[in-house]
C-alpha cells in the first residue's frame, strides 16, 4: 500500500488526517471474528480497513451481520494510476450496501481521479505525494452536470432535463 | 441529426477545459509521463513515430457539411492538410503538435465534436451502419440509440479506468452492416412477436490476437432497460476482467472463461439490481433524441427517373460507378451514393483537406447537408435523389472520389500502419497501394466481383483482416515485415473469422501470393459465387497449394512482438 499522509481531503476541504486504515482485508477479519461474530465489538468501533482492488465488499457485509455502517472508515486503495475496480467497490459499498462512513481512495491517485472517486461515493482522498491538494479540489468543479446516475446523482440527465438550464 | 442542447455543450466545454489544464500541468512537469498517458488517451491522443496522432470522435459516424469543413480546416491548420478516416467511423490526425490539442478541442467544440472517450481503457465511440435512417432492410433507426448510449458512456465515473478498451456497436437493419458480432457489446435491434422494440444482445466479440465472435447473453431484451443492462455488463467486466495482461484484458476473455451462460448469468444478477431504477429508459427521452433522426421532407419522385435510365448504356463509366457506388433506398426515386476514398496511389481512407471541402459541397448539394463516414472507410451521401446522380459523379470524379469499385478488391481496408502507428508491426500502406496497382484494370476487378481484403499491420486488429474474405496481417520476424493471410472471413449476420493459409510472406511476395489465390479463385468459382463461398465450399487446401511456389525461400523464425 502507498505512504499515508498528514493531509487528505475530506468532504471537499484539506483536513489534518487523524487516523489512518491500516488492516488489509485479511488482517481485519480475525479482529472482527469470523461469520459475523463483530457484535463483540460495540457499535460504530470497528477497526478501519483498507480494501485492495480485488477484495469484495460483500465480505465486509457478511463480516459486519449485514451492518457495514458499524465501521466508521473504509479505504480503497488504487496501487497503479489506471486501476478502476474502486470505483465499483465504492459505488457497490454506497448504493448496495448502504454505507454512510467515510469512504476513503488511497494510493496512486490525483487532482485528475477527483471527479470521478467523488461521483461514484467517496469522501474522502489521501491524494499521492507531491500533489497540490488546495489545486486539487478545484477538480469537484471539473463538469457542471452528469449523463448518468451514480452516488452523486440518483436521477440520470434524461430524467432532469429541461427541468433546470446550466 | 442530433444537435447538442445546453447541458450537452456545457459537458464538451467543461472537458475541453480539463485537458487544457491537464496539458498544461504535464508540460509544467506537474504530471509524469505515466500519469499524462491515461488521460491524453481518453482524450484522443497517442504519442506516434513522428508526432502525437489525435483521434476525433465521429459518433456513429455522422457528419453535417458544417463540422466536415472544420474538419478539413483543422487538417490543413494545425496538420498536413490530410486526414484519415478509420474503421471505427473516426478521424485521425497524425502530426498536430501537442501544446495546440486544446485549441483544436475547442474548435471541435464549437461544432459540436470532441476527441473524448476515442482511445484509452474506457467505452469508445457507438458506431452503426453508414446507410442508417435510409436502408430498406431497415428495422429501427439505430442512431438515437447509439447519441442515448453515446451520452450515458460520456464522463461514466465508474467506467474509465477498465481492463481494456470497449466497443460497442449497434445495428437496425436484417443484415447486419456494424459488424456487432466483433465488438464488446454488439446490439440488434428487433421486434418480438408483440411488435415491442428490444435488442438482442452479444457481449465478448473482438478481432485481436484472440479473435471470437460475440455471445448472445439476451434473445430480447425490451428497449427499456438498455441501459441498466449495459451497466450490469460493464460493472461485472470493471470487477473481474483480468488486469494482469493487456492482451487477455478485453471483456471476450472473461466470457470464454466463464462460459457464456455463466457470464450471462452474473450479468442477470447485478442487472436484478438495477432493473426498473431511475436509469431505465423513457419513452419521452427516446422521443427527444429520435426527433433529431426524423425522416427530412422527401420529394414524391417517380421510382425510375428516365435520365438516368437513359445516362447508364451511354457512358459505361456512369453504368459501372451506378453499378458500384449506388445503393438503394428505402424511398422511391432516392439513393445513398458511396464517395470512395480508395482511389488508386492513395492510403485507404485518406482525405486531403481539400476532399473534406468538397464532400462538404456535394453534401450540401445533393444530400441535405449530411454525410456519414463509414467502417470500411469511406462517406455516404445518404439522401441522393436519383436525377441527379449523373451530376454528383461528374463533380465526384473531379475530386477523387468516384472510384467506381466499393465492395470489390481495392476498396480495401487498411489501418495506417508501421508508416505511422507505433504498434504496428509492418506497414500496411504500401501493401495497400501495390494491391491497388496490381488489380487496377477495372474489367478484372469487376470479374472477380465483391471481396473484403482487409490489411491491420498488427494483432491489434485494426484493419480488422479476419473479417476479410483474404485478410493481410503485418508480422515481425527478425526486425523484417512479414504478412501472414488469411481467407474465408466475412462480416455480417453470419460472421466469420477467417482462416491462416499457412507461413508468412515476405513484403515483396505477399502482394503477388495474393494474385495466386485469386487465379484459383477465378479457376474454381461456381457461377455467381463470391470468393468467399469458393473457400467456404472448397476449404483451404486449393488457396494453400497455389499460395506457396514450389522453392520457397528461407524463413527466419517469428518472433512475438505487439
Amino acid at each position: 500500500m502507498s505512504k499515508l499522509r498528514k493531509h487528505i481531503i475530506r468532504d471537499q476541504s484539506v483536513v489534518v488526517a487523524t487516523h489512518h486504515a491500516e488492516l488489509s482485508l485479511a488482517e481485519w477479519l480475525p479482529q472482527v471474528g469470523a461469520g459475523g461474530t463483530a457484535a463483540d465489538h460495540p457499535p460504530a468501533h470497528l477497526p478501519a480497513v483498507v480494501l485492495a482492488p480485488e477484495d469484495d465488499p460483500q465480505v465486509l457485509v457478511d463480516a459486519t451481520g449485514g451492518n457495514v455502517n458499524r465501521l466508521t472508515l473504509i479505504a480503497i486503495d488504487f496501487p497503479k494510476f489506471a486501476e478502476g475496480r474502486g470505483f465499483s467497490t465504492a459505488y457497490l459499498l454506497r448504493q448496495r450496501y448502504g454505507y454512510k462512513g467515510e469512504l476513503r481512495a488511497v494510493g496512486d491517485i490525483g487532482r485528475d481521479h477527483l471527479w470521478q472517486l467523488h461521483r461514484v461515493g467517496f469522501n474522502a482522498f489521501d491524494l499521492r505525494e507531491g500533489t497540490d491538494l488546495y489545486d486539487a479540489l478545484q477538480a469537484y468543479d471539473d463538469f457542471p452536470e452528469r449523463y448518468q446516475t451514480s452516488n452523486d446523482e440518483a436521477q440520470p440527465l434524461f430524467r432532469r432535463r429541461g427541468a433546470a438550464h446550466v | 441529426m442530433y444537435r447538442y442542447d445546453a447541458y450537452d455543450h456545457a459537458l464538451v466545454k467543461a472537458r475541453v477545459a480539463q485537458f487544457k489544464g491537464q496539458t498544461e500541468r504535464f508540460l509544467a512537469g506537474k504530471l509524469t509521463e505515466d500519469q499524462f498517458r491515461p488521460l491524453r488517451l481518453k482524450n484522443g491522443l497517442y504519442l506516434q513515430r513522428h508526432a502525437p496522432m489525435l483521434r476525433i470522435a465521429v459518433p456513429y459516424g455522422m457528419l453535417s457539411s458544417a463540422q466536415l469543413r472544420v474538419l478539413g480546416e483543422i487538417a490543413r491548420d494545425y496538420d498536413k492538410d490530410y486526414g484519415h478516416f478509420t474503421t471505427r467511423q473516426n478521424l485521425q490526425l497524425n502530426w498536430p503538435a501537442l501544446p495546440k490539442v486544446p485549441e483544436i478541442l475547442a474548435k471541435l467544440a464549437s461544432v459540436e465534436m470532441h476527441a473524448t472517450q476515442t482511445s484509452g481503457n474506457c467505452i469508445r465511440n457507438i458506431t452503426t451502419d453508414q446507410f442508417a435512417g435510409v436502408a430498406p432492410d431497415e428495422i429501427e433507426d439505430p442512431r438515437p440509440w447509439a447519441e442515448i448510449l453515446r451520452q450515458w458512456s460520456t464522463f461514466h465515473p465508474e467506467f474509465d479506468y477498465l481492463p481494456r478498451k470497449f466497443k460497442i456497436a449497434i445495428s437496425g437493419t436484417t443484415e447486419d452492416r456494424a459488424a456487432i458480432q466483433v465488438h464488446d457489446i454488439g446490439l440488434q435491434l428487433l421486434r418480438n412477436e408483440a411488435g415491442e422494440l428490444g435488442f438482442k444482445v452479444y457481449v465478448g466479440g473482438g478481432l485481436g490476437r484472440t479473435a471470437l465472435l460475440g455471445q448472445v447473453t439476451v434473445e430480447f431484451l425490451p428497449w427499456q432497460h438498455i441501459l441498466t443492462y449495459c451497466e450490469a455488463v460493464l460493472r461485472v467486466y470493471n470487477r473481474y476482467g483480468r488486469r494482469d495482461n493487456a492482451y487477455k484484458a478485453r471483456i471476450k476473455i472473461l466470457v470464454k472463461a466463464l462460459g457464456a451462460p455463466a457470464f450471462a448469468e452474473q450479468v442477470a444478477q447485478e442487472w436484478a439490481h438495477l432493473k426498473d431504477g431511475p436509469a431505465t429508459l423513457t419513452e419521452a427521452e427516446v422521443a427527444r433524441v429520435a426527433a433529431h433522426f426524423t425522416a427530412p421532407d422527401y420529394a414524391t419522385l417517380p421510382a425510375v427517373d428516365a435520365d438516368f435510365t437513359r445516362q447508364q448504356p451511354e457512358e459505361k463509366a456512369f453504368a459501372r460507378w451506378v453499378e458500384r457506388n449506388v445503393h438503394a433506398h428505402r424511398v422511391t426515386g432516392y439513393a445513398a451514393v458511396t464517395l470512395s476514398l480508395k482511389a488508386r496511389g492513395v492510403a485507404p481512407g485518406d482525405a486531403t483537406s481539400a476532399q473534406m471541402f468538397a464532400a462538404a459541397d456535394l453534401a450540401d448539394q445533393f444530400s441535405l447537408g449530411e454525410l456519414r463516414v463509414t467502417h470500411e472507410q469511406n462517406f455516404v451521401l445518404a439522401d441522393v435523389r436519383q436525377s441527379e446522380l449523373y451530376a454528383l459523379w461528374q463533380l465526384a470524379k473531379q475530386h477523387g472520389f468516384a472510384t467506381p469499385t466499393v465492395g470489390l478488391l481495392t476498396d480495401m481496408i487498411a489501418c495506417p500502419g508501421g508508416d505511422f502507428c507505433s504498434l504496428a508491426n509492418a506497414r500496411s500502406i504500401p501493401v495497400a497501394l501495390e494491391l491497388q496497382e496490381r488489380f487496377a484494370e477495372l474489367d478484372y476487378l469487376h470479374d472477380i466481383g465483391e471481396l473484403e481484403l482487409n490489411i491491420s499491420g498488427c494483432m491489434n486488429s485494426c484493419g480488422h483482416h479476419h473479417l476479410g474474405a483474404i485478410g493481410v496481417l503485418g508480422v515481425d520476424k527478425n526486425g523484417k515485415e512479414w504478412y501472414q493471410v488469411t481467407i474465408g472471413g466475412r462480416q455480417g449476420n453470419a460472421a466469420r473469422i477467417g482462416e491462416v493459409i499457412g507461413r508468412s510472406f515476405a513484403a515483396d511476395e505477399v502482394v503477388n501470393a495474393v494474385s495466386r489465390l485469386i487465379e484459383t479463385y477465378l479457376r474454381l468459382r461456381h457461377e455467381d459465387e463470391r470468393f468467399v463461398d469458393t473457400v467456404l465450399r472448397l476449404g483451404l487446401d486449393p488457396f494453400k497449394a497455389a499460395a506457396y511456389p514450389a522453392n520457397p525461400p528461407a524463413v527466419p523464425k517469428e518472433t512475438a512482438h505487439v
